[in-house]
């Protein structure tokens, strides 16, 4: 269900989908430094997440249809937005990264990289600790997954596991950290 | 992709985890079957706690309001142009365009072999589903400024998933291109609202780029691709 406020950022985002600039100039200021800051850290790029900020705001403009508040707030999908198209910049560079490994040398073109590199985009304390809660190797899948931006499949070459194994290993810490952060109250669910 | 394979890729579903195309099929899945859809959303929701620890309350960039402002201005194709392609600095860091059509343009060529069997509603998914199941087919995901799957069987026959690319006026098309021994041919005039189109296109693809033309197409592109793929090798 929308919460108080959640009607008036659905009014808005319907107005910009309708063509009113202010409207979504409005909606930039509230979720905009959010967006780009979220872009930043998975890319360690200003520039780059300079563009995932404009494309990601470009497409609410142009996609505002696609944004339902029943089923969330507006902050969570811009942020889920980003993600994905952060992560397209990340895979998209793994990808020049593994196509200029050409001179016979053979490495994983998705070397999993010192872990505390993971840590240190985890700000919350409470998300820290539900991360900690859960077994290491689910917490490694979701890690690689999420702050790395790496398929399943490249998780799954990264660790030398099976597909269908990291397929599951993240589907069951996802599960089990639904728990303490429910408890902690940070799920909007 | 059966059922219980949706479900098990529910998990990297909500992380981002997929590609866009079981991106398709896992949504598609949900539409139908409010059970996954009810676990989806608990996993996303989970993610996004992960998403929200990541992004700082700070204000949003002074500068980029411009750039937004510019490009969202009519006409309403013009953005398409103009727009500041979101990969040219990684295509340019890669050094990849050793193509005419996409000196201009970022590469990110997912090539796949993929099972695409819940378009069902759609009246031409059982031959798209065919031709992406033969030896020899291929799946791939042309990118730049927007995105669009490309399925090419080996005889040439191929379609373009084009029901996620935001509508044109009506006085505009998408038109698809293939790269065919370093010559650049049309494939399709594919409309201002494209779903599903079949394409065919004889001898050896070397890529695929999309343009936004005029309506009822035209022979040679002088627009820059808004969304380009190419083969490796």
């Amino acid at each position: 269900m929308p919460r108080t406020g959640d009607h008036d950022e659905a009014a808005l985002v319907a107005a910009a989908h309708g063509g009113d600039s202010a409207a979504l100039e409005r909606l930039y200021r509230l979720h905009g430094g959010a967006v780009h800051g979220l872009a930043r850290r998975l890319l360690r790029n200003e520039a780059l997440a300079d563009d995932v900020t404009q494309e990601v705001f470009v497409r609410l403009w142009r996609r505002g249809d696609r944004f339902d508040p029943n089923r969330g707030t507006l902050r969570s999908f811009l942020l889920r937005d980003a993600h994905g198209r952060a992560v397209d910049l990340l895979r998209a560079e793994t990808a020049r990264r593994s196509r200029e490994e050409t001179d016979g040398r053979r490495s994983s073109a998705v070397a999993p990289g010192p872990e505390q590199e993971v840590w240190d985009l985890v700000r919350s304390d409470h998300v820290r600790e539900a991360l900690e809660s859960i077994p290491e190797r689910e917490r490694q899948a979701i890690a690689l997954a999420y702050y790395r931006g790496l398929s399943y499949k490249q998780v799954a070459e990264a660790l030398g596991e099976a597909e269908g194994t990291v397929k599951s290993r993240i589907r069951s810490g996802l599960k089990r950290l639904q728990g303490p952060l429910t408890q902690r109250g940070l799920t909007e669910t | 992709m059966t059922d219980h394979e949706i479900e098990e890729l529910l998990g990297a579903y909500a992380l981002d985890a997929v590609t866009d195309i079981e991106r398709r099929q896992v949504e598609r899945a949900l539409d139908l079957d409010p059970r996954l859809r009810a676990e989806a959303d608990e996993l996303v929701a989970v993610s996004l706690v992960l998403a929200g620890d990541l992004a700082p309350d700070e204000p949003a960039p002074d500068h980029l309001w411009a750039t937004i402002e510019a490009e969202i201005s009519p006409p309403a194709v013009g953005p398409i142009h103009r727009r500041r392609p979101i990969r040219r600095r990684l295509a340019a860091a890669a050094g990849a365009a050793a193509v005419a059509i996409v000196a201009v343009l970022a590469v990110t060529v997912f090539l796949q072999r993929t099972e695409i069997s819940d378009l069902r509603e759609d009246p031409l998914a059982s031959a798209v589903e065919e031709t992406a199941d033969r030896a020899g087919a291929i799946t791939m995901t042309l990118s730049g400024d927007t995105t669009v799957d490309v399925v090419l069987g080996p005889d040439g026959v191929g379609y373009v998933l084009g029901d996620e690319l935001p509508a044109l006026d009506a006085d505009s098309t998408y038109q698809l291109w293939a790269i065919v021994d370093d010559r650049v041919i049309s494939a399709g005039v594919l409309g201002a609202e494209p779903a599903v189109s079949p394409f065919r296109v004889d001898g050896p693809v070397a890529g695929f780029a999309l343009t936004v033309e005029q309506a009822g197409g035209v022979v040679s592109s002088e627009q820059d691709p808004i969304a380009v793929g190419l083969l490796e090798g």
